[in-house]
């Protein structure tokens, strides 16, 4: 069940409706039970798998938490670590692998298996869980259903926002009384979700699919412009995702971390990272660069652990070269960056606020991201390849050849200016006044019912 | 406000189950389609690519029933020679329902191709016994390759098996399955398809269509604006398309698929076994669709010289005519189209009247 449909608002109001109908105590096995429907909709057989790691990641939980020897501690996190990274490497990685050796020369046999939706977002909630136990940092849940409710609350359960047991378990125990400052909040963030996704997203979409679908017959320019305009629809859809979970969320009382901030107003690509898929970032930042060392250690030592970090990051996001080279160029954009920056103050540059020098950064932070975009979005390392030469060729001779009209270029344009500047200045979605909400609300449903590409497309970050 | 809160939860629910399960679905759909006032359904009230992107220009009346067709029932039931048998897809399914239709034809039994129907029969050895594989040409490419299906869509039974009860019988009762996914379509039709909600459609399909150029999904406006065209038969992704090139094997095995249907059904009793292929619209109209090459399927498969099946060729008189054939705002054909191919089926057939 995806977000931009109908079933889903049928689904939503059910739950919502529901939500605040029952009594407190009962509340999360309506969302429990909601949250499987949600799921099983995608594919029923892995609600399985879903539910041994849940199973596996409690009782982990709680015998971390009971176990008063160090090293029993450290084996059921360690179990818990290598069941979820372990359902991870099967069903998203070993193809890749034995492609890989296969081409090597190797014969191994390949799985006749499906990636079951969201295992990536889910896995690594399920960890972030145990880590914090172990750390200290969490109390382990005893409410299974409780528990279960914080891995597979369906806001959350298939793209993120990769939550943290301490911003959102305890939430589920409260009891959310209806809350309309909050509730209209909520449908604003969701109605604004929805914009992006079938007003900007699905629209770009429309452009880049066939260009990308044909590299060799587009043009540079044509392939440029595809590129730019990728940028913008990838983060639309992501964001957009994250707006009507996080939305949908907030409408029943509960508040779900930010994931993006305004990703392409960075003026660096260190800033860029601290803006998009925030939950990401900042995984990977608590578990995986800290524990390494992060910037503490020698300079040398610091730049691999960025690379590692990188690296990793594109590994997750899919088991292709492709975003293994996405994620590695994002890692050597800031190990430049970091060597520039330490140069520049070498050499006693201070940095002053400028608006101009402000505005030729954020294009150049943009130019780095739309580039590593490139490995993200096309097929496949071979059309990547050439896709970043014929770009690099800087043969801007050729025709502009789009699957759509200028027109439409322009309402496209037009759409991401105003989706900037709303970002830009008015970051909240609270509206106190009534009136003023009910017109925009609608403005904004209006908007996405006569704009919109209604074509049954998928949010890209389903596949991860 | 928690009274409020209860209605909308049941009204919701009510519409939630509905749609989860197909068959209430389809009992909905039963009084929408019969129901003529606001609340019944407009998906196909002007055809059905009109439903797929409701601009109002292309808001024309269905194309007329058969009663305006010719009907040959001047001859008394029991001297007709013909019993027609048909395997058959949309284009033919009412045409199928009036044997007066076809000259010296006793009766029809006719199995819909698109649900995958099989139909038990037993052949009246007196009559002349015809099969015609009535087929537009979007389904060539997807029918002809489903071998396992095309060897029973009629299960030709003996006199003294005439206990079997009809296919049809069976699907009558309810089944309650309740469906988790693919329910879009059900939840779209029980929450969005009413006519009273049909200038907001339409509102919306003109106001896209005017900025954009660009129809609703499902249909394309042809350039000179005067037709809706079918986008599957266009899209060289999908199989219907008339412009997706077809490779030599994939041309031999519609044929080979082909004669077997012919050899498997001339030997379970059939007098003769027919190909008609009604061409699409856009192959007709705008073979040279945007630049695009037509594949040239129905020519490829009636000319092709190990076809044993004998052809009803709708090809030539439906480019020769100067009438409008097809409808303007459905994938089908409109009443001057289907008299043309009934007086070939005709003509085809008259070798057997005597």
């Amino acid at each position: 069940m995806v977000f931009n449909s109908l079933q889903f608002l049928l689904f939503y109001i059910l739950v919502t409706i529901g939500y605040f109908l029952l009594p407190s105590r009962c509340r999360w096995i309506l969302l429990l039970g909601a949250s499987i429907y949600f799921y099983v909709a995608f594919v029923p057989i892995y609600i399985l798998i879903l539910g041994g790691t849940i199973v596996i990641d409690y009782l982990a939980g709680i015998y971390i938490e009971k176990t008063l020897d160090p090293k029993r501690r450290k084996r059921f996190l360690i179990l818990s670590i290598i069941t979820n990274v372990g359902i991870l490497c099967v069903f998203k990685y070993y193809n890749f692998f034995v492609g890989n050796i296969n081409e090597l020369g190797g014969h191994m046999l390949y799985l006749k298996i499906l990636l079951p939706i969201g295992l990536s977002f889910h896995t690594f909630q399920a960890m972030s869980y145990t880590i914090e136990v172990y750390r200290g940092n969490q109390k382990a849940e005893r409410h299974f259903g409780i528990y279960a409710v914080y891995i597979m609350f369906y806001p959350q359960l298939v793209a993120g926002p990769i939550e943290r047991p301490q911003n959102v378990l305890h939430q589920f125990h409260k009891e959310h009384r209806f809350n309309l400052e909050q509730f209209k909040s909520g449908l604003m963030q969701m109605a604004f979700g929805l914009f992006k996704k079938v007003v900007i997203a699905d629209r770009i979409s429309l452009l880049v699919d066939p260009v990308y679908a044909n590299p060799h017959q587009s043009s540079a320019l044509s392939l440029a412009v595809a590129t730019c305009l990728y940028s913008f629809q990838i983060y639309c859809d992501f964001s957009g995702y994250s707006d009507i979970g996080i939305g949908a969320a907030r409408t029943m009382g509960i508040d779900l971390m930010t994931n993006f901030r305004s990703p392409y107003l960075s003026r660096s690509v260190n800033e860029f990272w601290t803006r998009w898929h925030i939950s990401l970032s900042t995984w990977f930042r608590d578990y995986v660069y800290i524990p390494l060392g992060g910037n503490r250690v020698p300079v040398p030592r610091w730049f691999l652990n960025l690379f590692i970090v990188f690296l990793i990051s594109g590994f997750w996001h899919g088991a292709n070269w492709t975003f293994i080279i996405w994620g590695a160029l994002h890692g050597v954009f800031l190990i430049v960056e970091i060597i520039k920056n330490i140069l520049l103050k070498k050499a006693g540059y201070s940095f002053r606020p400028n608006v101009l020098k402000s505005i030729f950064q954020v294009i150049i932070t943009f130019i780095l991201v739309s580039f590593a975009w490139i490995f993200f979005r096309a097929a496949d390392i071979h059309s990547a390849f050439y896709i970043t030469q014929k770009i690099l060729s800087f043969n801007l001779s050729g025709p502009a050849n789009f699957a759509i009209d200028y027109f439409e270029l322009a309402f496209i344009v037009g759409t991401i200016a105003f989706l900037l500047l709303k970002e830009h200045f008015f970051t909240g979605f609270a509206m106190r006044n009534n009136i003023l909400f009910v017109c925009l609300f609608a403005g904004l449903l209006l908007s996405c019912y006569l704009f919109g590409v209604f074509n049954d497309k998928q949010f890209i970050y389903f596949q991860f | 406000m928690k009274r409020l809160a209860f209605a909308i939860l049941t009204i919701t629910f009510l519409i939630f189950i509905v749609s989860s399960v197909d068959d209430l679905t389809k009992m909905v759909a039963k009084v929408k389609y019969k129901t003529l006032s606001w609340w019944g359904t407009d998906k196909y009230r002007y055809g059905d690519l009109y439903g797929f992107t409701y601009l109002s220009k292309f808001r024309v009346d269905k194309p007329q029933g058969v009663d305006n067709l010719i009907h040959f029932d001047t001859i008394a039931a029991a001297t007709k020679k013909i019993d027609l048998y048909a395997l058959s897809d949309s284009y033919g399914w009412e045409i199928f329902k009036h044997p007066s239709l076809f000259r010296n034809v006793n009766k029809i039994t006719f199995t819909r191709l698109n649900d995958r129907q099989v139909t038990p029969i037993t052949l009246d050895t007196t009559k002349k016994n015809i099969l015609l594989l009535e087929t537009s040409e979007r389904n060539i490419r997807l029918v002809y390759e489903d071998t396992a299906y095309l060897k029973h869509f009629f299960e030709v039974k003996n006199t003294a098996d005439n206990n079997a009860k009809p296919a049809q019988k069976q699907e009558e009762s309810i089944r309650l399955k309740f469906k988790l996914n693919d329910i879009g379509a059900n939840v779209e039709f029980n929450i969005w398809d009413y006519r009273f909600l049909t200038p907001f459609k339409e509102f919306k399909a003109d106001t896209y269509y005017a900025l954009f150029g660009r129809a609703g999904k499902g249909a394309y406006v042809s350039d000179d604006k005067k037709y809706l065209l079918y986008d599957l038969t266009i899209d060289t992704i999908y199989k219907q398309s008339s412009f997706k090139p077809i490779q030599k094997e994939e041309l031999d095995g519609i044929i080979s698929t082909l004669n077997n249907i012919y050899d498997l059904y001339r030997s379970k009793g059939f007098d003769e076994v027919y190909i008609a292929i009604i061409p699409n619209p856009v192959s007709i109209l705008y073979p040279n669709y945007h630049g695009l090459v037509y594949n040239n399927l129905t020519t490829l498969v009636q000319s092709n010289k190990a076809l044993k099946c004998k052809v009803i060729d709708a090809n030539m008189p439906f480019k020769q005519t100067r009438q409008q054939i097809y409808c303007t705002s459905d994938s089908h054909w409109n009443f001057n189209g289907e008299k043309i191919w009934l007086s070939v089926v005709n003509n085809a057939l008259l070798p057997f009247s005597n």
